[in-house]
């Protein structure tokens, strides 16, 4: 039933409904410019009309193209206003790739001879967005003439524009343009030099020198016979050296703009010109990285005059606005990229560090400096670790901004400067956060937003946490433990079950037994004092670990002095273990229930009381009817294993040996690398290779069920399902990278976003059988990578194909250096073939 | 140094009220691009930095009165906190120009905003004037002699 | 069917809603209506110095949850009023914010005055944040006291923002007052016509000025040059 007052509305809408038309406006009016558009006896005036509701579509986002031709029309008009209108069209409707641009080569080479300056400028604006190659030719001696020709400044920054956008589309066009024009007329005159006009110059000389830098790259790769390469090689540097001269000047003009405040119109809040500021340090940082590169003397000789340039632009230049800070970071960026001295690299390190400081007024602006500082800092670590370390404070601080962007960028620092010595320091700060924003997560929350960002900032806590505790092996062991334990306290609930492995292996690997047994003593106290226990919340991978641990380590647990026994005894662990079973049992959470089972099997073992043992037997059988397959074949095994005798039992079930890591080197890096944990899968497949549990399973026919013994014992120990190997194939969205005599890699990219990709290298066994494979990836100085375990195994059979996943955190073109060895046959000689791949993309 | 990929002028609205990209770039991913950016940006709270992640590159933002002005940028090669002052010289030289401007100024003369944005952005995407007089004046030239376009038709 | 129809909801539920001083006082200022009484009021003008409007006013009141009435005006049979819409306006006391996200706001404003007073402007903007991340074009603004304040982002608040909203909005009947040279064209005695009502236009209002209000004066006639040379197309 509808209100009285909505159905008088209604009514009144019948009313008022004349010929109803149901077509959207929007596709009514350009049905309409469409017709009026073909029509050619329309007034100029009535055409330009057409053209600005056409573009008023175009910006709603409705498709235009009809209207190129008209847009294009409206330029050979000899109105100004058509043309200005026309102009404007035709560079939003029109890209560089259409047919139409021939249509236009014409009108734009008669207006850039026009003798109304403006008409040229629309002109060499036009055709700088809508360069085609072809365009580029045809109209470049256009473009030279007003260079040559012109003194006025507004014409002559147009044309350099212009001319910068031409040589980055036709490199051979720097055969023919006289480089030398930009000279002293540009640079240096009172009247003609203006801030617009070095803009420009800086731009042309930009796009030499990067031009130049692509190509210096790619020599030796080319197909290009040696003899051009050669040649084209003497000619770059010949430009070079020509354009080597305007250093000085450029780097003169630098100076004066930062250190005098003339002209108010370039005024940006007290900083003289920082657009320009920056553009010329730009500018000079090419010339000095391609200089150094070649070891050009012409440019190497302005090194010194340089680095000190920096240094007083770093000292002059004030922090207090966006402006300064702008000019200051473009000073650190230049610092690093050229990787100069390193007192000039602590200065740069010491600036960022300055983005960082708290401020009084915080706003977003005091933020966005913090963002690229952080950012930055980052990607100079590797260089300068020290003098990052040195404002842990600072960074630590960030951790608590209330910018969530902010956040994540300094705990990516966080984890970018821990190493052995600050490692107890950092680990206690990321343990404060971690408990504050776990907390935050539960009652300060006030959106959909905060949630979602606080957990992925746990997430990447906790991941990186573990991977670092991988890498520094003699780091202290109760910071590691303790950090451990709290993390799956306030974090535990925001992990991925699959994940908990990775904490079990990691709290397996630590070599300090008394503690972690007196740790586990007191957190099983806690978790087992029914009145403690009553509101606290666990997480099912909190429990999960516990429930390894209690298997593992439950004889130590009570033998220990300290263990409070009221609480923590075999009967009450039992009664835990079989509560939990309870709560799960007709859960979807099947890996939680094979983790009981095998802690009940383990448990078996390591104590007396009758009815105890009878009470885990029955965990065990309470699942041989299980809906589960894997679960209930596991079932049956342990049952059976659970009957043997007691010396037969505790061969298999030893202590867990420590995990050890296979090692990947970093090839070009230095710094330790933080591998990804690997699955623990394949690490017990591995173990049973070299242990003695495999030889003697094969030797015990009585455990030989239905399926392998190897894989009832990958089961025991961790209880993760093994799967049968299945044969791997090649994605057809791969590409082939490299193509050796053994081995044909392909790679497959999974996702690339800012900051980070994640590939996938396939390698196919050609002729041979191969084993021992071995992945080397090395990878930028900006860039970390973290290899996989080789899937399925780190051998194959000819034909047979195994996966490497490959992920990069950075920033930077994407170039991988990639070595594999591995043995021919059954030959022991070890053979390598290495390669590199450069991926179009950057993170 | 600045290198924008693309300028985009939103509404709180939702509204796109000026694009101009300065990459290639299909019609499909511009759209793509807008979709995404717009939720992301609208929804960022006013303490947050102007600076995020999308994609494969980065985004510098800045709102001014009911407008978002949004720009493309690369990192490692745009210097975001000068895409932030150009994006300010933006809305000074509109400010002059149109007298203190409005979203409904913008919409009802778009191709004028064009025009500050073609002096103040070369067509690379990077900064072609930095003096916000030079820029008026110029514009001013050039609506002087569409006026006298006009006149001379009248006195004809 | 042009969209020229403006819907007004005002919340008059007895404990928080709003009073008919303030119903009154909103619909005079935003919309220029003198007489509260009517339900429906047809002919009314959307003014901005580009364009005119045409638009008829629907107001109703409601006592209920914003839930009620918007489960009736999103069923089917109201389709053919909200195809009708320019835009609708909420005017609330204490309305339930998840339950405005579903008011439907493609092809329309739609804006919602809040007339607690009790919202501050971090509340405002989060309010609005969350709303366009759930796609609502529906903005929220608050019934002020005094007019013309502007936020950090030189943003105007209040009504004049609820203005701004409404003249951004592409009113499907919208007639152009502009007689910008480069943008339609135009007969040279239209342009000279309006010319003259624009001068006798100014006039009038310069007249009916106190002498106190100096600083007004000077604005009109600035104002009134800068029009007049604008379409004379200098």
């Amino acid at each position: 039933m509808v209100a009285s007052s909505l159905r008088s509305f209604i009514k009144d809408v019948r009313n008022a409904k004349t010929l109803a038309d149901e077509r959207s406006v929007i596709s009514k009016q350009s049905a309409k410019i469409r017709t009026k558009l073909r029509d050619d006896r329309l007034s100029n005036e009535k055409k330009r009309a057409n053209i600005q509701k056409l573009l008023y579509l175009y910006i709603l986002g409705e498709k235009t193209h009809f209207g190129q031709v008209g847009s294009i029309n409206l330029i050979a008009s000899d109105e100004f206003v058509d043309k200005r209108l026309g102009y404007l069209a035709t560079i939003l409707l029109l890209d560089e790739s259409q047919d139409l641009l021939t249509l236009l080569t014409n009108m734009l080479n008669n207006d850039l001879q026009h003798p109304n300056k403006y008409i040229v400028a629309l002109a060499l604006n036009t055709l700088g967005c809508l360069s085609s190659t072809e365009l580029a030719r045809d109209l470049y001696p256009d473009v030279e003439n007003i260079l040559k020709n012109s003194s006025d400044p507004f014409l002559l920054k147009k044309a350099l524009q212009c001319n910068a956008k031409l040589i980055q589309k036709d490199r051979s066009l720097l055969e023919i343009f006289p480089v030398s024009l930009i000279g002293s007329k540009l640079i240096d005159s009172a009247n003609i030099s203006t801030h617009g006009v070095l803009l420009g110059v800086c731009k042309v000389l930009q796009a030499i020198l990067i031009t130049f830098d692509k190509s210096f790259n790619k020599t030796g790769e080319d197909t290009a016979t040696e003899q051009e390469d050669d040649d084209e090689y003497q000619e770059d540097v010949g430009i070079l050296k020509t354009i080597a001269e305007y250093i000085q000047p450029l780097s003169y003009r630098l100076s004066t703009l930062n250190s005098k405040s003339l002209e108010p119109s370039y005024d940006v809040q007290g900083i003289q010109d920082p657009f320009l500021q920056c553009e010329l340090l730009v500018t000079l940082k090419w010339f000095f990285k391609i200089g150094n590169n070649l070891g050009l003397e012409e440019i190497t000789r302005h090194n010194t005059a340089f680095n000190d340039r920096l240094t007083q632009i770093a000292t002059n230049t004030s922090a207090l606005k966006n402006p300064g800070n702008a000019i200051l970071y473009e000073v650190t960026r230049t610092i690093f990229e050229l990787n100069l001295t390193q007192p000039l690299r602590v200065l740069g390190v010491n600036i960022l560090a300055n983005f960082l400081a708290p401020t009084k007024n915080a706003n977003n602006t005091s933020n966005n400096v913090k963002y690229v500082g952080l950012n930055t800092l980052v990607s100079v670590v590797p260089e300068e670790p020290k003098a990052v370390q040195r404002y842990r404070k600072f960074i630590s601080q960030c951790l608590y901004d209330y910018d969530i962007s902010i956040k994540f960028r300094a705990l990516e620092l966080t984890f970018e400067i821990m190493d052995e010595e600050n490692f107890v320091e950092l680990t206690t700060e990321l343990m404060n956060f971690l408990e504050k924003i776990s907390k935050s997560h539960y009652h300060y929350a006030t959106s959909y937003i905060d949630i979602d960002d606080s957990k992925d900032l746990i997430l990447y806590t906790v991941d990186h946490l573990l991977e670092k505790f991988e890498v520094f092996t003699n780091s202290d062991d109760k910071t590691k433990l303790d950090a451990l334990m709290n993390t799956l306290k306030m974090a535990g609930s925001f992990v991925d079950l699959d994940r908990t492995n990775e904490f079990i292996v990691a709290i397996n690997n630590i070599d300090d037994l008394k503690y972690k047994i007196a740790l586990l003593s007191k957190e099983l106290a806690e978790l087992l004092d029914e009145k403690k226990n009553a509101d606290a919340e666990s997480s099912a991978c909190l429990e999960l670990t516990i429930v390894w641990c209690i298997g593992e380590y439950v004889d130590l647990i009570i033998a220990n002095p300290n263990t409070n026994k009221n609480i923590v005894n075999e009967k009450s662990i039992i009664q835990f273990l079989s509560k939990l079973n309870n709560t799960y049992r007709l859960s979807k959470e099947s890996k939680m229930v094979h983790y009981i089972l095998t802690a009940a099997l383990k448990l078996s073992t390591k104590i007396n009381d009758k009815a105890l043992v009878e009470e885990l037997r029955q965990i065990i059988v309470s699942h041989s009817k299980d809906t589960n397959l894997m679960t209930q074949t596991k079932s049956i095994h342990y049952e059976l294993l659970f009957n043997q005798p007691d010396n037969i039992k505790k061969q298999f079930l030893q202590a867990m040996p420590k995990f050890e890591k296979k090692t990947t080197s970093r090839g070009l890096e230095t710094h330790p690398i933080a591998k990804e944990p690997k699955k623990q899968n394949d690490l017990l497949l591995d173990l049973l290779n070299d242990t003695e549990f495999g030889k003697i399973a094969t030797k015990e026919p009585t455990i030989a069920q239905p399926e392998k013994p190897n894989d009832v014992l990958a089961d025991l120990l961790g209880s993760s399902t093994s799967k049968p190997k299945e044969k791997l194939q090649i994605p057809s969205e791969s590409v082939l990278i490299h193509k050796g005599t053994e081995i044909e890699v392909y790679e497959k990219t999974i996702d690339i976003s800012s900051g980070l990709a994640h590939l996938e290298l396939y390698v196919k066994a050609l002729n041979n059988k191969l084993t021992d494979i071995q992945p080397l990836c090395a990878v930028p100085k900006t860039q970390k990578i973290t290899l996989s375990q080789l899937q399925p195994s780190n051998s194959m059979n000819a034909g047979e194909t195994v996966k490497q996943s490959l992920r990069i955190n950075g920033s930077g073109k994407l170039k991988l250096r990639i070595k594999m060895s591995f043995c021919v046959g059954d030959a022991s000689a070890v053979v390598s073939e290495q390669f590199d791949y450069k991926l179009d993309q950057t993170i | 140094m600045s290198h924008l990929k693309y300028m985009l002028l939103v509404s709180r609205q939702a509204k796109v009220r000026l694009m101009q990209w300065y990459t290639p770039l299909t019609p499909k991913e511009k759209t793509k691009i807008i979709n995404d950016l717009m939720p992301m940006i609208l929804g960022r709270k006013s303490k947050m930095c102007n600076i995020l992640e999308y994609g494969n590159h980065r985004v510098v933002y800045r709102r001014y009165a009911s407008l978002y002005f949004i720009c493309g940028v690369t990192p490692e090669e745009d210097n975001e906190l000068l895409t932030l002052e150009i994006i300010h010289r933006y809305v000074e030289s509109m400010d002059t120009y149109f007298g203190n401007v409005c979203e409904l100024d913008i919409i009802f003369n778009f191709s004028k905003a064009y025009d500050i944005l073609n002096e103040l952005i070369m067509c690379d995407g990077s900064i072609a004037e930095s003096s916000k007089k030079e820029i008026l004046n110029n514009i001013k030239a050039m609506d002087d002699i569409e006026g006298n376009n006009h006149l001379d038709r009248v006195l004809s | 069917m042009t969209r020229d129809k403006v819907l007004v909801l005002v919340d008059r539920d007895e404990a928080h809603g709003v009073s008919q001083e303030t119903q009154t006082r909103l619909l005079s200022e935003l919309f220029s209506l003198s007489d509260a009484s009517q339900s429906i009021v047809h002919g009314n003008t959307w003014r901005t110095k580009y364009y005119d409007a045409p638009y008829d006013l629907y107001i109703d009141t409601h006592a209920g949850t914003l839930q009620e009435w918007l489960g009736e005006f999103n069923g089917e049979q109201c389709r053919e009023l909200r195809d009708a819409l320019a835009g609708v306006v909420l005017v609330g006391g204490s309305w339930d914010a998840s339950a405005a996200a579903t008011l439907p706001t493609e092809d329309m404003f739609a804006l919602w005055i809040d007339c607690t007073g009790e919202l501050n402007e971090t509340e405002i903007d989060e309010a609005n944040a969350m709303l366009s991340t759930s796609g609502s074009a529906l903005e929220v603004v608050q019934l002020t006291a005094e007019g013309s304040e502007t936020n950090e982002f030189g943003e105007a608040v209040g009504l004049a923002r609820a203005r701004e909203v409404i003249d951004t909005h592409p009113w499907q009947g919208m007639v152009r007052r502009d007689s910008n040279p480069s943008s339609t064209s135009h007969d040279r005695n239209e342009d000279i016509g309006a010319l003259v009502s624009l001068l006798n236009e100014a006039r009038q209002r310069y007249a009916s000025l106190e002498a106190s209000d100096s600083r007004e004066a000077r604005e009109l006639a600035e104002a009134t040059a800068e029009e007049i040379s604008r379409k004379l197309g200098l």
